[in-house]
């Protein structure tokens, strides 16, 4: 029942802002996330994050930045945003909106103060500071994730957890969500007005806080301010502060531009109107008679302290720009190149013909039918069937030894006139770790053994025979084609030969068939697969093949948490996918296992990798070999709950490190946390129990002397000329 | 109970008046000795459980999405792709049977002359329906749909072993196991079915009469029981 007088005592102006703020938690966060899936994001994370593209890497170019920036091209125009509504109007969207800092705050209002840590009194300014450095320089630099202490993920995961999506629950049982529940627990629900975090550790915040600094000295912008001759150093509003902002100096309050937030609560409070949402700062020249009756009596000390010299610049016309993004929508057609090389074996009389099928002795349907269209503009399209089906001559068939990835074709490589063929990629392959997959005997009837029984992955599991161009870079291929014949043509008269010259030439320069996330969801059809990975012997560089560990079981999950993983997923290009880091150009099928020297993984050449054109160019920098050490595929970040097994649900997790990081962060915010509990418990117990208003459990006391100037608990003044509000 | 006698009595009614002489003929069956102990042997040695598709490892061509199939009583059994045994043939007979009724090349009813006409058949993929054959003008279908149909489905779930093989040989009695030959509708000029009048244009009807790839086939056919099936140079098939 207290909970809800609590509620009710909420002063209405707040009311209004907690219904904001839980306005904000519905569009921004679970169950319904409406923000973030407008960009097609399940969460605040990856291109929607504006936490990370500040973050400096030693050796790091302007280029760097530039890519950094564009990969969370969302989160930064965010960023923007509130920075330029916080100029004009001070912190509101911290205040008003952000459901990180408000739902915490909002727990702490319900929660009793005895229950609460005081952490106001605190120097703000320093620590907020002093961290922000350490996140955009050290941290990076010693290769710690951004994402380590960070309630944007927190938050939203709780709200996941609490909705019945079982990824929340997964990240916070894991030792990153544990340390992180931990602080939002600590600097949230149990900080005296929840905004302990927002305070000291928000990067966004300290930005804000340094233009909401600078927007104060402006005389047009909107923040707290005081007026000096109406304050009667009540303290009321210094102590309903929850930024800790207002301090008492000589009895009057002085706000702190550095750290308010505009949340309105001292201008709810304050019965004289002494602070207030102003945007002229306040002087001296008010009424204080009306028809000669005192309505606010001026305070003896009021002579005392006159207001400092004016400093504030003249207002200047700003120029705002606003870019309002278009999303195109491309029709992309599917159009077929022109049909090249027609049947010469006469498979397709039979074979083109629609519903061609059976049933095989193995109860497998067999679709014999091919779409004589697709295959005329498809990769093999200019192909005879018998190049790569070569034991078949005969009707009926006979079982035909299979296709060979590697036999040569009767296609002629033309510069050197030799047979073309896929000889030298098979190799590449037997060479990789993928070197017991198949790359000959493909027939119809073996792909059932073939997908039941086989570990390694063929040819054929990876790739089939697409279309000559895809579908995604149709519109620019025709787009180039049709700009070569007018810019080629005016030489070479002959348009067949200028066609197919060009088709083919455009289409090794547009590049990649796939995209990013289309290549993930390939590694991932196996090794996404929990059951099919753990059963996998590894034997690639083995003395004595080794059973799957949980690092190489969960690869994937792993991957999937990390930021490369989760851009990639939301459709972003920017993100390094597994072929990017596993098969690098140059190594393509020869992907090997990291602990082989050569391979892209290999500490040796990871620097290299890692510093791949647009990606990571500072990697090799000496100052920053902490960088190298960043797990792609932290244990401690993939859920606990994903690799529970029932027989041993009470040990720690195999794949649980005891010498990371993480688990040295969580035993000491579990060692803080006892701490705290035990000295609240005992201060509930043994200490003299204190009349009048309750402060907070730990540290309250400092916070009545340094903030509010209130005497001592212990001292022999009386409490009750100051205490409170007077009425 | 009444609701039921009712009910009961509107399915004998409606299964009266839609009776097909096909339907007549299944239920009028006597199978002898022989088809009994043929319907066992089948029965006993039944097909492989079908594999379900899409396999982990894809086709390396691409394949068409599978089509709707038309709700036949016969397909209710014999599925998507009935014929199974002809290495040489089942695929294209499966591809005919998209849109040829099973009774077309499974039903000669004795002393009768029937026609072929389309029919327009639920879940049909081809735009015209199936061919059917025409007794007296009137079509001869069975649809999965038909109360006939329904009951005689509740019938073979309930049967024991015996009653199955029963109800097997009963319905396959009236019915042949072997169709006509390609050469029947294909290869030559006084085909089985008359394309003019299931509406072909007449450029059209002489590529069915004169198909190559039927005639082909029937180059392959083994002249007797005991020769080994001719294989023939594909090449051969351009001409």
């Amino acid at each position: 029942m207290k909970l809800f007088h609590r509620l009710k005592n909420i002063p209405a102006g707040q009311k209004y802002r907690y219904t904001l703020i839980v306005l904000a938690t519905l569009l921004l966060l679970a169950p319904f996330t409406l923000i973030p899936s407008l960009f097609g994001n399940p969460d605040l994370c990856g291109p929607l994050c504006m936490r990370r593209f500040y973050l400096y890497f030693p050796g790091m170019t302007w280029e760097d930045f530039l890519s950094q920036l564009s990969v969370a091209a969302i989160g930064a125009g965010f960023l923007a945003f509130i920075l330029v509504t916080t100029f004009f109007f001070g912190r509101i969207w911290c205040s008003y909106l952000c459901p990180m800092g408000g739902v915490p705050e909002l727990a702490s209002r319900v929660t009793g103060e005895r229950w609460k840590l005081e952490y106001r009194w605190l120097p703000q300014v320093p620590i907020r500071y002093g961290y922000f450095l350490t996140f955009v320089l050290l941290m990076p630099m010693l290769g710690v994730s951004a994402c380590t202490l960070c309630n944007f993920i927190t938050v939203p995961r709780i709200f996941q957890a609490f909705s019945g999506d079982w990824r929340g629950v997964a990240f916070l049982v894991t030792t990153v969500g544990m340390v992180n529940l931990g602080l939002v627990l600590l600097l949230g629900v149990f900080a005296n007005k929840g905004r302990a975090y927002c305070s000291f550790l928000c990067p966004i915040g300290a930005i804000d806080a340094l233009v909401n600094r600078l927007g104060s000295k402006f005389r047009f912008t909107r923040r707290i301010r005081v007026e000096r001759n109406r304050c009667t150093g009540c303290n009321e509003c210094a102590r309903k502060c929850m930024c800790g902002a207002i301090t008492m100096v000589d009895k009057i309050a002085v706000v702190d531009q550095l750290s308010c937030m505009s949340c309105h609560e001292c201008a709810d409070v304050c019965d004289w109107g002494a602070i207030d949402w102003l945007t002229v700062p306040p002087e001296i020249r008010h009424k204080r008679k009306k028809k000669d009756v005192e309505f606010h009596p001026l305070p003896e000390w009021i002579a005392l302290h006159k207001p400092g010299k004016d400093s504030f610049l003249r207002s200047r016309v700003l120029l705002l720009l606003l870019l309002l993004a278009l999303g195109l929508l491309v029709w992309s057609q599917t159009a077929s190149a022109a049909p090249r090389q027609m049947d010469p074996d006469g498979c397709l009389v039979c074979h083109s013909l629609p519903g061609l099928e059976f049933v095989n002795d193995q109860g497998l349907s067999r679709d014999l039918t091919i779409d004589r269209d697709h295959y005329a503009a498809s990769l093999h399209g200019n192909v005879p069937c018998s190049d790569c089906h070569a034991e078949i001559r005969y009707f009926p068939h006979k079982e035909d030894k299979g296709v060979d990835c590697a036999a040569e074709c009767h296609l002629e490589e033309p510069s050197e006139g030799a047979a073309y063929t896929h000889k030298e990629v098979a190799e590449e392959m037997q060479a990789s770790v993928h070197r017991q997959g198949r790359s000959k005997g493909f027939t119809g009837n073996n792909r059932l053994e073939e997908s039941v029984k086989d570990a390694n992955p063929s040819c054929r599991l990876c790739h089939s025979n697409t279309g000559y161009i895809s579908e995604v870079q149709m519109p620019r291929f025709r787009e180039l084609f049709q700009h070569s014949e007018e810019a080629c043509g005016n030489c070479h008269k002959d348009d067949v030969w200028r066609q197919r010259y060009t088709g083919h030439i455009l289409r090794r320069l547009l590049g990649g068939r796939w995209t990013k996330e289309e290549g993930n969801r390939m590694c991932a059809k196996c090794h996404g697969d929990r059951a099919r990975m753990s059963k996998v012997e590894r034997e690639a560089g083995r003395e004595q093949p080794e059973p799957a560990s949980p690092r190489f079981v969960l690869a994937n999950a792993s991957y999937d948490l990390t930021l490369h993983g989760r851009l990639i997923a939301a459709g972003r290009e920017s993100g390094a996918s597994c072929l990017d880091c596993h098969a690098p150009a140059g190594l393509q099928h020869k992907i090997q296992e990291d602990e082989k020297p050569g391979a892209s993984t290999h500490k040796e050449t990871l620097a290299k990798t890692c510093a791949a054109e647009a990606c990571h160019s500072y990697a090799g920098n000496d100052a920053n070999r902490g960088f190298l050490y960043t797990d792609m595929h932290d244990m401690d970040l993939t859920p606990v709950l994903l690799e529970m097994k029932p027989e041993r649900l009470p040990a720690l997790p195999e794949g649980f490190d005891a010498d990371s990081n993480w688990a040295r962060a969580m035993v000491v915010l579990v060692a803080l946390t006892a701490l705290m509990l035990v000295v609240w418990l005992l201060g509930n117990l043994f200490a003299r129990p204190v009349k009048g208003k309750v402060y907070s459990a730990l540290g309250g006391g400092v916070f009545r002397r340094r903030m509010l100037e209130m005497p001592d608990r212990r001292g022999k003044k009386s409490r009750v000329v100051l205490k409170g509000k007077k009425k | 109970m009444i609701i039921r006698r009712f009910l009961f009595l509107y399915f004998l009614a409606a299964s009266i008046a839609l009776a097909n002489p096909l339907v007549q003929e299944m239920d009028q069956a006597q199978p002898d000795a022989a088809e009994l102990q043929r319907a066992k042997e089948q029965l006993e040695k039944s097909s492989p459980e079908a594999v379900e598709t899409p396999l982990f490892v894809p086709p390396f061509h691409k394949r068409k999405d599978a089509q709707a199939l038309p709700a036949t009583f016969c397909r209710s059994c014999h599925q998507q792709n009935p014929h199974r045994s002809n290495a040489r043939k089942r695929a294209f007979l499966n591809m005919h049977s998209r849109y040829i009724s099973c009774e077309t090349c499974h039903w000669w009813p004795e002393g009768e002359q029937l026609a072929y006409a389309w029919m327009q058949v639920p879940g049909s993929s081809h735009a015209r329906g199936m061919i059917v054959p025409r007794l007296k003008g009137e079509p001869v279908l069975i649809a999965e749909s038909i109360p006939w149909a329904r009951v005689l489905k509740q019938q073979w779930e309930e049967a024991d072993e015996a009653g199955k093989v029963e109800i097997k040989a009963k319905l396959h009695h009236p019915l042949r196991e072997k169709g006509p030959g390609c050469g029947a509708c294909h290869g030559n000029e006084d085909a089985l079915l008359d394309y003019g009048l299931l509406g072909y244009k007449p450029q059209r009807a002489r590529e069915l009469e004169l198909n190559p790839t039927a005639r082909f086939i029937e180059r392959t056919e083994p002249r007797s029981a005991d020769e080994p099936v001719r294989r023939i140079h594909i090449r051969d098939l351009l001409e």
